[in-house]
């Protein structure tokens, strides 16, 4: 789909499965899917970013809590929803992000980033939204290539390491 | 939650933005985009400076604690290998109803002390009697 047949959307329509959505000028996205989520995913992310709560890790804790099985992060559902966006716009494009969630993921979820008038929904297979995104973005087309790795997406020149942690 | 700690630092560090930690972050993504991505949401600015940060520094009680959101201001993505500094606050506790809410706040600057990215997490204490 060009851009041209993209839709352009107030806030709270619904959007035409598989349609490509208009955030702003030059900025549209179009629907992407994420996982099935695994709990091994889930021990990685609790790896990197330092957050074991056994509700994720722990499913013995999970079911003594009333849920099924261990439910993945919050900030991971989160992260699937933003590397939607990364694999369309680039992570230079992104200048902020409003995160509600709104229902546990948890392993063996598939999810579906679906574009909306003002960012993106990640929907569950039964239509439940899992995390509503509001995006502000700008135009990738004015991020000056010179300054950004084309194959990270990231500052060309990076500081220097200085040890670590 | 604890509304007396509105206004407090939970965490004021210096740290390296590891390359084996994006690397490990873009594995748990799992998609092409995944490296890229990493640098957007290295941190969980609850978990920064330890897992019970969120936890003690609210004295959030797990038991009726949820994850409610998460905000992100990126000025840009973090570079691997950069220094930032880091600094956890509690920007407001209040309630509404029958709940608590909690927001944290984790503004990351670089060695000139530009921002690089603001993120407020945002906990919410159902039925709090606290």
């Amino acid at each position: 789909m060009t851009q041209d047949d993209s839709a352009t959307l107030t806030p709270g329509e619904n959007v035409p499965p598989g349609e490509n959505v208009t955030l702003g000028e030059n900025v549209t996205l179009g629907e992407r899917t994420r996982g099935p989520v695994t709990r091994v995913q889930i021990a990685r992310y609790a790896g990197a970013v330092g957050d074991f709560n056994p509700v994720h890790v722990d499913d013995e804790f999970a079911r003594a809590s009333g849920l099924p099985s261990v439910i993945a992060h919050g900030p991971l559902t989160v992260t699937l929803a933003l590397d939607a966006v990364v694999e369309q716009l680039g992570p230079q494009a992104l200048r902020s992000a409003k995160a509600r969630l709104s229902a546990p993921v948890f392993p063996g979820d598939e999810l579906t980033v679906v574009p909306t008038a003002d960012g993106v929904e990640v929907r569950k297979a039964d239509g439940t939204v899992a995390a509503t995104v509001r995006l502000e973005t700008v135009n990738p087309e004015t991020v000056n290539p010179e300054t950004v790795n084309p194959e990270t997406g990231q500052p060309a020149t990076a500081p220097e390491a200085a040890g670590t942690r | 939650m604890d509304e007396s700690a509105k206004g407090r630092t939970l965490v004021e560090d210096d740290l390296t933005v590891s390359p084996d930690v994006l690397a490990a972050l873009a594995r748990a993504v799992g998609s092409p985009a995944g490296t890229a991505t990493a640098t957007l949401v290295p941190y969980f600015g609850a978990a920064v400076g330890g897992e019970s940060t969120a936890v003690d520094g609210l004295d959030l009680d797990l038991s009726r604690a949820l994850l409610a959101g998460i905000d992100y201001d990126w000025r840009r993505p973090f570079a691997p290998g950069e220094r930032v500094h880091v600094r956890v606050t509690v920007e407001d506790v209040f309630r509404k109803g029958a709940n608590q809410f909690g927001l944290l706040a984790a503004e990351f600057t670089d060695a000139a002390g530009d921002l690089v990215q603001r993120q407020t997490v945002t906990f919410i204490e159902r039925g709090s009697s606290k």
